[in-house]
């Protein structure tokens, strides 16, 4: 049994291993580059983020076990393990208190999982959020995150849905909203291709315009109607590299001499 | 997004949503769109092979480009580009009916679609008859087949358009220099006849090629329209709205290519 005065001692130990315990847990999960799954999600890929995300927060998750893991030892070595009701009770309570520094990383990693598998849009708009409260997110008093998400991923992701169109600082509405303007732009840029055509411009001019003009009207087509600026970036690849390809043995086959043909 | 989704989806195999093989609407929309795009990637491919293979006789018979290009109608193609551009704004409008939860939109929208595509190829048609007419053919004929042409009758009118525009011409000049002598009419004839057959092979493979992706298109479409009034597309799940959009986009992209490239320079 010990007296009163040595238990007062070890539990002001005890506190302060716990303290230094949840510090080092605390500066693992700010030094888990967080922002860094967050930026793959935003400029490459949703899932390849998450999966990043998934690693980063694994990762500090299992160094603060461990580190939970060493304190709860230490505690146990430093109580002596004297069957001492009152001082289980405390033991108790202080194992909860380093333990509960592991649950921010532990629910960041969900949050994101949850986000992806539910809604891609939802969890690009989160990562912006993210981004902004990276610190806080990952402190354990913040238990409004999912909801906040949820909402953020009903909300967007339906610009195209609004006759709503801003355009070169200017705001109006149209009928089909972007849509309408491109369409509208399309069609004038063929105009525009059929004057170039019929006038008098000299060809070394008039040429390179008109493919700059129907290049650029392609582009719209892909960005806009087939969504391609906001959708992943994989459709991207997969369209984009053939057309490299193609562009490139196109060039190949206007430079050589065509003799054989 | 396709390999992505699949994992997602057996990382989640457990979760009381997720059944058998079946994928959740995102991952079949992303899977669906994946796919597509990967096949328009092809027809890249072909699209560039036929339309570099005119550019290249493009750069090299600016006579037979001139002789072509006479009968060639600017308005009529600019107005089957107009159509195709409306048609592809149609059809992103209908997506967006079907996005919104309205089938009736999206059949509205898939009407007008539908009825420009048909248009397309329709003036289409009318543009090749005419073009035949001006002599503007796949068959490239001999000196031969031109003599009995001739000889079996009149000189056909296009040929004589034709000899009369290629008159002083580098492509006369350098046969006579050949043959020491001036042409005969037969030999003018097929000098003409063989420039609209090749310049013919040429405009045709990538127009037709392209035609029948308008054809298949308008099928596909009628087949939308289809399911729209049944009711088949929800808020959740119109990926085949979607795909299809793809593939129309893209038929009216590879037209904004050809439309420059064949008819304007």
């Amino acid at each position: 049994m010990t007296d009163h005065a040595q238990r007062e001692a070890l539990h002001h130990e005890a506190v302060q291993i716990v303290a230094a315990a949840e510090q080092k847990i605390e500066r693992i999960f700010e030094e888990a580059d967080v922002a860094a799954a967050i930026k793959v999600v935003r400029d490459r890929d949703i899932n390849e983020g998450v999966a990043e995300a998934q690693q980063i927060t694994g990762r500090a998750r299992e160094e603060a076990s461990a580190i939970a893991e060493a304190t709860v030892n230490q505690i146990h070595e430093l109580m002596g393990g004297t069957g001492d009701p009152e001082e289980e009770e405390m033991l108790k309570k202080i194992l909860n208190s380093a333990l509960q520094a592991r649950d921010p990383g532990v629910r960041f990693s969900e949050h994101i999982e949850h986000a992806a598998g539910r809604d891609l849009k939802g969890i690009e708009a989160a990562a912006f959020r993210f981004e902004a409260g990276l610190e806080a997110m990952l402190l354990p008093w913040l238990h409004n995150i999912p909801r906040e998400m949820e909402a953020d991923s009903h909300a967007h992701g339906h610009a195209l849905h609004s006759d709503h169109v801003e355009l070169m600082g200017r705001e109006f509405d149209v009928p089909g909203g972007l849509y309408t303007v491109v369409f509208v732009v399309l069609a004038v840029v063929t105009i525009v291709e059929v004057i170039i055509a019929e006038s008098p411009m000299p060809n070394a001019i008039g040429y390179p315009l008109l493919a700059a003009l129907s290049i650029g009207k392609a582009v719209l087509v892909v960005l806009y109607y087939m969504h391609l600026r906001e959708d992943s970036r994989i459709f991207a690849y997969a369209f984009g590299i053939p057309l490299g390809m193609a562009a490139l043995i196109s060039i190949f086959l206007l430079l050589v001499d065509p003799v054989i043909y | 997004m396709a390999d992505m989704a699949v994992e997602q989806h057996h990382a989640d195999a457990h979760h009381d949503d997720h059944h058998g093989d079946h994928f959740t609407p995102e991952e079949a929309l992303d899977n669906a769109k994946f796919a597509t795009w990967l096949y328009l990637g092809s027809e890249v491919m072909i699209f560039t092979g036929m339309i570099v293979a005119y550019l290249v006789f493009r750069v090299y018979n600016p006579e037979a480009i001139a002789l072509a290009k006479e009968h060639l109608s600017i308005q009529l193609v600019s107005a089957n580009t107009f159509l195709l551009l409306a048609s592809s704004w149609a059809m992103v409008m209908g997506l967006r009916a079907v996005q919104q939860g309205s089938n009736a939109g999206l059949v509205r929208w898939m009407t007008v679609t539908v009825v420009m595509g048909t248009v397309f190829v329709a003036l289409q048609v009318y543009e090749y008859v005419e073009l035949a007419h001006h002599g503007v053919v796949l068959n490239v004929p001999t000196e031969d087949e031109v003599t009995e042409l001739i000889a079996a009758g009149q000189i056909p009118f296009w040929m004589e358009e034709g000899i009369e525009g290629l008159q002083g011409s580098q492509a006369f000049a350098d046969a006579e220099a050949a043959k020491g002598e001036a042409l005969t009419v037969a030999e003018e004839g097929t000098i003409v006849a063989q420039k609209l057959g090749q310049y013919g092979q040429r405009f045709y493979a990538p127009t037709a090629f392209h035609g029948a992706h308008v054809i298949v298109g308008v099928l596909w479409g009628l087949w939308i329209m289809w399911g729209g009034l049944r009711k088949k597309f929800t808020t959740e799940r119109y990926a085949a709205v979607e795909v299809f959009g793809l593939y129309w986009h893209f038929v009216d992209v590879v037209w904004i290519v050809l439309f420059t490239f064949i008819y304007l320079i």
